[in-house]
């Protein structure tokens, strides 16, 4: 069965979207997203073939666009080790 | 080797208009995503969970285990080349590999094309071993996503202080209005005052000339009278003689 998470807005309006991914790096030499929890959401939507995923990272409490290029940059990077399975899980949360 | 810690959380709190960073990625990449994350998931929620950071595990996960079915497969992957983007990649400006390179084992070679709006960058990942596979990911962003991103983030603020720049400008619009009206009322009430003006002076003239008559036929009574007079006189000098 599909992961499921609900995105709220502060106004409280609520959405389901099929969660794809969800882990926080514990790299030091990724420093611009130790530590921070990154989702990884399906958002439904095709381009061509392809399949649009939106990633979001927690600030402050709340889940925000990734706007820091580095940390994006390392975002990419560890999405890239996953698929090609040269990550290793710590643990969960 | 990347390590992680996979969450799961039932709800989020995210901003109001509900739009991450976004990238594009084939089938068979977010399929391996989503199984990782749950098989990974489920086998590590087995063991107890963590109140705080583990400590550092040897443990390496076989890629099989990993991915049932891989995306990086021969076949499959060679179908989805582009051949041209394959054998000439080109370096984008913005893009520095000698940083990511240390980050990376595989060799990367990157290219780029799109108009301004668009950037696609494909990234072609070669095994180090020397395995006829590749896989290609293409990551498709938007640039302007980090720009709106950015610029939800000030947007309250320059909301408030564009709000009250157009109340002004149109403040300073309604008084240059008013100011234009009042100068045509000024000019009008001017060119009422010069012809009263002129009228005014065309009384004067008409009134002086009729004084100057006026004394002409004084002077004419004046000039009569005395003629008159005269003659009386002799009249009664006559009559006496």
């Amino acid at each position: 069965m599909d992961e499921k998470v609900m995105l709220v807005s502060p106004s409280g309006e609520k959405i389901e979207k099929k969660l794809v991914c969800f882990f926080k790096s514990i790299d030091d030499d990724r420093p611009n997203i130790k530590n921070i929890p990154i989702i990884a959401i399906d958002t439904g939507i095709m381009n061509g073939s392809n399949y649009v995923l939106e990633f979001y990272w927690e600030q402050n409490g709340m889940y925000q666009p990734i706007n820091n290029e580095a940390a994006w940059d390392e975002v990419k990077k560890t999405i890239i080790d996953v698929i090609n399975g040269k990550i290793e899980v710590a643990g969960v949360l | 080797m990347a390590k992680l810690i996979l969450m799961k959380k039932n709800e989020i709190s995210v901003p109001e208009e509900k739009k991450g960073k976004q990238i594009a990625v084939k089938e068979n990449n977010i399929v391996a995503l989503h199984e990782f994350y749950k098989n990974n998931y489920i086998k590590t929620e087995e063991e107890p969970k963590m109140d705080s950071l583990p400590e550092q595990k040897e443990e390496i996960l076989e890629q099989e285990q990993l991915f049932p079915g891989t995306p990086i497969q021969p076949g499959n992957a060679n179908e989805t080349l582009d051949n041209s983007i394959m054998e000439e990649p080109v370096i984008p400006s913005n893009f520095d590999i000698e940083s990511t390179a240390p980050a990376i084992e595989n060799g990367i070679s990157v290219s780029s094309n799109g108009t301004n709006e668009e950037q696609a960058i494909n990234l072609t990942l070669e095994e180090n071993n020397g395995a006829k596979g590749e896989q290609t990911i293409n990551l498709i962003l938007e640039e302007n996503q980090l720009d709106q991103s950015k610029s939800e983030e000030l947007d309250p603020e320059l909301k408030e202080i564009k709000e009250r720049l157009d109340k002004v400008i149109e403040d300073l619009n309604n008084y240059k209005k008013k100011i234009k009206l009042l100068e045509t009322e000024v000019n009008q009430n001017l060119e009422k005052s010069r012809e009263v003006l002129k009228d005014t002076q065309a009384a004067a003239k008409i009134m002086s000339i009729q004084q100057e008559r006026q004394r002409e036929i004084n002077d004419e009574i004046n000039s009569g009278s005395t003629i008159v007079n005269d003659s009386s006189r002799t009249l009664q000098m006559n009559t006496a003689a």
